[in-house]
């Protein structure tokens, strides 16, 4: 089944943590990306994933302020000590693609692949974009199935299965399940 | 609570899974009180099997463009047309979205611009869901279909067709804006 929720955001984050384990036990998948920016979605991952390796990405360091991670240092800890890892690297879609939009006010590619995959939920942009952060960061083979989970601002509200890619090979992307996203009423 | 769904997932893309895309799409539209469905088909095969299934239905058959394989070649079949004029359909041949001048940058510099750039991303869920995006635009567009009713849009992988959802069209300027609301079918590539 999939499930369609009514309307974005993190209220869908239980429910699709819940829907990411059943599918993975079912495939035999073992790694399961989160998106997190500040914490609490990571620890209701590592709560809720348990036995499954948990690969949390954060924002980008200087995503809202220059020098600052979003995501708390203790958090960090404990999903270390949990068995977690957690990524902070440059986003795949923004990164010189948000400075092109910054100085020049222009779009580039990265905002365009960005708004295109918006048109399935802000979740599945980022379930797509942490993918290839992850592949990146060597966290993840590209040869392995997986399940990549984003979401709306906060929380989780999309899950997908694939096999990750590095981001010079996006296109090479081939999403095989949607578990989950917003239904846009 | 959330809504349930059901995506069934092809082994392969292709043709061979166009019957079972009709009866996945015709199902949930009637399921969901939807009155339109947008359907691309190239040489009509998909819109022959569509006749019967989707009677009743206000369908709009998109066609690829002419010139699309060769120039002046229009590889709809005229008897399928026929046929679909006959139960009062539309059929809509026009430039693609996707393609269109981003296809003349590419054929004549090499280089992907903005329709390419589009059509690839959403290609990673498959060929035919860069089918379902492009064609109710191009029916918006021509003002076959409305952008504040749900439609139920078919497409697929060079022939026949293997993917469907349920989305309210946008008219291209406003693609940005587009949100595919469910997926019925695609293949699990």
């Amino acid at each position: 089944m999939t499930a369609y929720f009514n309307n974005p955001g993190k209220e869908n984050t239980a429910e699709a943590l819940r829907i990411a384990k059943e599918r993975a036990t079912q495939l035999g998948i073992k790694k399961i990306i989160v998106s997190s920016t500040t914490g609490p979605t990571a620890l209701a991952a590592m709560e809720a994933l348990k036995g499954f390796q948990v690969i949390i990405v954060t924002h980008e360091a200087g995503f809202k302020e220059p020098n600052t991670s979003e995501f708390p240092e203790d958090i960090r800890r404990q999903v270390q000590e949990k068995g977690g890892t957690v990524i902070t690297v440059t986003h795949a879609f923004g990164g010189l693609s948000m400075a092109m939009r910054k100085k020049f006010n222009t779009h580039v590619i990265g905002d365009i692949i960005a708004n295109t995959l918006r048109i399935f939920g802000q979740g599945m942009k980022v379930a797509c974009e942490i993918l290839l952060m992850a592949a990146d960061a060597g966290a993840v083979r590209t040869d392995e199935q997986v399940i990549s989970m984003g979401g709306s601002n906060s929380g989780v509200d999309t899950a997908i299965v694939c096999r990750p890619v590095n981001a010079q090979r996006f296109f090479e992307l081939r999403i095989q399940e949607i578990l989950c996203k917003p239904h846009f009423m | 609570m959330p809504i349930e769904g059901r995506i069934v997932y092809f082994e392969k893309p292709g043709r061979r899974n166009t019957d079972d895309v009709l009866k996945i799409a015709r199902k949930r539209a009637d399921e969901l009180g939807i009155k339109t469905a947008v359907i691309a088909s190239v040489t009509g095969y998909t819109a022959e099997k569509a006749l019967d299934i989707f009677d009743g239905i206000n369908a709009v058959i998109v066609t690829a463009h002419t010139g699309f394989s060769k120039p002046d070649q229009q590889s709809f079949s005229e008897d399928v047309r026929r046929k679909a004029l006959a139960k009062g359909w539309k059929i809509l041949t026009s430039p693609h979205v996707f393609g269109g001048l981003s296809y003349a940058m590419r054929d004549l510099y090499g280089t992907a611009t903005l329709g390419v750039d589009m059509g690839n991303t959403l290609r990673i869920l498959g060929q035919g869901m860069k089918v379902v995006c492009e064609c109710p635009m191009a029916a918006a567009d021509a003002g076959l279909v409305r952008t504040d009713e749900e439609i139920v849009s078919i497409g697929g992988t060079d022939q026949g067709a293997d993917t469907a959802v349920v989305l309210k069209p946008v008219n291209v300027r406003d693609f940005f804006s587009l949100r595919v609301k469910e997926i019925l079918c695609k293949p699990r590539l």
